[in-house]
């Protein structure tokens, strides 16, 4: 039976952050020499990993020549006309966290909404004859977004420095990837209040035109498993006390995922898996009765629930 | 050919032998080439000769092999490129007898270049248009595209012709719209329209331009009753100009109606629009008068800051826009509208007794009253509307068979040395094709 096809960007910051998720749930990763284009999954024997340029990934999961890839939600949606038909987003990852948002020069200050901007191009259309013209890698999504709001434009491919666009007097407005909105910033550019188009983060995504073997779904199956139960153990705190009578009290004000009270000796053993957010409340109430705490994140978290992602993939793919 | 093996991913196939075993051994090779089997095991040593290279690379290509370019000399036949559908009339059909009608009719048969300047189109057809025109590079660098339609190109060649009197044009040709995967619709259609240039008999070329059209669907044999979806540029304006507001509050009037799917969608957006004066005077404090941004000047940007925050749409006005909206979507709520909107009365007489005299009994001929009705806008693809503009569907074809309208201001703005009057129409006639075939 024909491989689980899984593609992985092939350098830089993103490769890292890929390899990183990878080997925190448990499967780690391993390409062929430190520049080769091919890999495998030492623990999951039906995985051929293949490196691909990170530009190409979302053509790979849209052609379904791969099963599965680690791209950006922005470069999906902006590559794949019809997404939702081609590729399933199944699990966000946590990292390459990204808004593509619309910017307009500062000193706009009458143009906050995308409202706004949509009278400006009228307006400047009367008065220069020609179209607002917006600065973008992003043609689908800007389109998308404008056509939506009524926003009458020009596309000006731009594929670097696009920031840079409207200070140069090449366009009035940008389309632009942003985490922190520094370089904005610093261009003396504006988000508008209306102005993000998407909130973006790498994905593990999977192609719905895929040839999926049995061997691909199994190996999918237990790659979203793992990666599920990874981020379900990050999600929560594990906290291992001993106390000396069984802390009932603590463990009704904790909404505790698990509680486990073993008696050792005169005291008891005890262990409670809580959210982040319930942990510090917990560590006070403990620490005011005189208790020491050991917390820790969980590796894991194995259950009914890591299976979400593979069955809505599954329910796609019939 | 979808019925062939596909082979395992992965496995490029280096030697004739490899190639030949894919696809199913010597004997089956043979057939494939209608040869002797002896000759093609002499290929497994010797490798294929030339003459069989494109037709072992298509099979190879159809069957999914990945095959080494070395194995076919080089030769290597292209993933199947997406296939876009053609909807085109074949020559001999109505379509031909139709234009040479309209050409019998005193219109002028026009033959247009389909490669045209791509700007006329971008800077006249709006946002949703323009991202359905296919637009490319020429080798010296001039943006191109297909024609999306007939009637700016029409517009051109009048231009460049230089005739500064009535001319009436006839044409028929491919236009090509790019369509969404998935929509079913075709990017090369055909289109027969005419256009009336330069008339100066107002509504009577409306009228002629709606009664040739109707008469040239129903010669083509679609001879149920057909249904009318109009939109009266004119009417809009004199509406908001009966508004008490300003100009600037009257654009932002017309063009959320623009983005309104109704009156109640547009009492929503509207609502949306409300400033907050104490933020825009703070906001003030961050530019200067003589400033210059981005194509702006910094006085253009603070009278245009205190103009929405001091003409935030009042709620009146709001109410006055609703009311006209559900007015006009009701049936026979044009007359009620004049009984409403004292205001407008006198227009209103005017162009109801127009319309009421001139347009209208020539889509009644052709439709239930009750078919015929009011949008504030139609055809968003099309920006260039100026006056009245018209939709006629036929029974069991979900889009327009045929549309048209006024663009008074088109021919100017496209280059013309003085304001040109300007009505025309088109005909989409694959869809007129299936409606006539229906109608049988």
């Amino acid at each position: 039976m024909s491989k689980l096809i899984l593609a992985i960007p092939s350098k830089g910051r993103l490769e890292e952050a890929a390899a990183a998720i990878f080997a925190k749930a448990g499967l780690k990763l391993k390409r062929d020499g430190a520049r080769g284009y091919s890999g495998s999954l030492p623990d999951l024997k039906n995985v051929q990993v293949e490196y691909v340029s990170a530009g190409d990934i979302a053509a790979r999961l849209a052609d379904g020549s791969v099963h599965m890839g680690i791209t950006g939600e922005d470069l999906l949606r902006e590559e794949i006309p019809d997404m939702e038909s081609a590729v399933q987003l199944c699990q966000p990852l946590g990292f390459g966290q990204a808004d593509v948002i619309v910017a307009i020069p500062d000193g706009w200050v009458d143009v906050t909404t995308m409202f706004d901007l949509a009278d400006v191009a009228a307006d400047y259309r009367a008065r220069h004859g020609r179209l607002l013209r917006v600065a973008s890698k992003y043609e689908h999504l800007t389109y998308d977004f404008f056509i939506r709001h009524g926003v009458e434009f020009q596309w000006l491919p731009s594929f670097g420095a696009t920031e840079a666009a409207p200070n140069s007097g090449a366009a009035e407005a940008i389309v632009d990837i942003t985490s922190t909105g520094a370089t904005l910033k610093a261009n003396d550019l504006r988000i508008l209040d209306d102005g993000v188009i998407l909130k973006s983060q790498a994905n593990l995504a999977a192609a719905l035109k895929a040839d999926w073997s049995a061997d691909a779904r199994r190996a999918a199956k237990r790659i979203l498993a793992q990666i599920s139960a990874m981020q379900a153990g990050e999600s929560m705190m594990e906290l291992k006390f001993t106390a000396p009578a069984p802390p009932d009290q603590i463990i009704d004000m904790a909404d505790a995922v698990m509680h486990s009270a073993v008696p050792s000796g005169s005291d008891y053993a005890c262990t409670l898996i809580v959210t982040r957010g319930q942990f510090s409340t917990l560590r006070d109430a403990l620490g005011q009765r005189g208790i020491a705490v050991i917390a820790d994140t969980p590796k894991f978290i194995f259950g009914p629930d890591n299976n979400r992602a593979f069955e809505r993939l599954t329910g796609a793919l019939s | 050919m979808e019925d062939r093996p596909q082979a395992p991913l992965g496995t490029r196939l280096s030697s004739a032998s490899d190639v030949i075993d894919a696809l199913g051994g010597t004997n089956s090779v043979a057939e494939m080439l209608d040869i002797g089997p002896s000759s093609v095991s002499n290929y497994r040593k010797q490798g294929f000769p030339a003459r069989s290279h494109f037709i072992l690379a298509k099979i190879c290509a159809e069957s999914g092999l990945d095959v080494a370019d070395a194995v076919f000399g080089g030769y290597q036949v292209q993933a199947r490129p997406k296939a876009y559908q053609r909807a085109a009339i074949s020559p001999s059909g109505t379509a031909s007898s139709a234009l040479t009608r309209l050409e019998e009719a005193g219109f002028n048969r026009l033959s247009l270049p389909i490669l045209q300047p791509a700007a006329p189109f971008i800077d006249r057809m709006g946002p949703e248009m323009q991202r359905r025109l296919f637009t490319f590079t020429d080798p010296g660098g001039e943006q191109l595209c297909l024609r999306p339609d007939l009637t700016i190109p029409t517009a051109l060649a009048h231009i460049a012709s230089g005739r500064e009197t009535e001319t009436r044009y006839c044409y028929q040709g491919t236009a090509f719209r790019y369509q969404p995967r998935g929509s079913g619709q075709p990017e090369e259609f055909t289109q027969l329209g005419l256009e009336i240039i330069g008339g100066l008999n107002g509504l009577k070329d409306d009228l002629a331009v709606l009664d040739t059209i109707i008469t040239t669907l129903r010669q083509a044999g679609v001879t149920r009753k057909l249904r009318f979806v109009c939109a009266d540029f004119d009417m809009m304006t004199h509406f908001l100009n009966s508004l008490e507001m300003s100009a600037a509050s009257r654009d932002i009037v017309w063009r959320l109606i623009n983005r309104a799917q109704d009156a109640d969608d547009f009492k929503k957006l509207a609502s949306l629009t409300t400033d907050d004066k104490a933020a825009a005077a703070e906001a003030a404090k961050r530019v200067s008068a003589n400033a210059m941004i981005a194509g702006r000047s910094g006085s253009d940007i603070l009278a245009r800051l205190s103009r929405k925050t001091g003409e935030a749409l009042d709620g009146d006005n709001i109410e006055a826009v609703h009311k006209f909206l559900s007015l006009l979507a009701a049936p026979q709520g044009i007359e009620q509208i004049s009984t409403d909107f004292p205001n407008m009365k006198s227009w209103f007489d005017t162009r109801t007794a127009q319309l009421g005299h001139v347009i209208l009994p020539a889509m009644a001929g052709a439709a239930e009253m009750s078919d015929i009705s009011f949008a504030p806008v139609i055809s968003r693809g099309m920006a260039y509307y100026t006056g009245l503009s018209f939709e006629i569907y036929a029974q069991g074809i979900d889009r327009p068979i045929a549309a048209g309208g006024r663009y008074d201001d088109l021919l100017q703005s496209l280059g013309a040395a003085k304001p040109l009057s300007a009505v025309g129409g088109a005909i989409a006639m694959e869809r007129l094709t299936r409606a006539a075939e229906m109608a049988r």
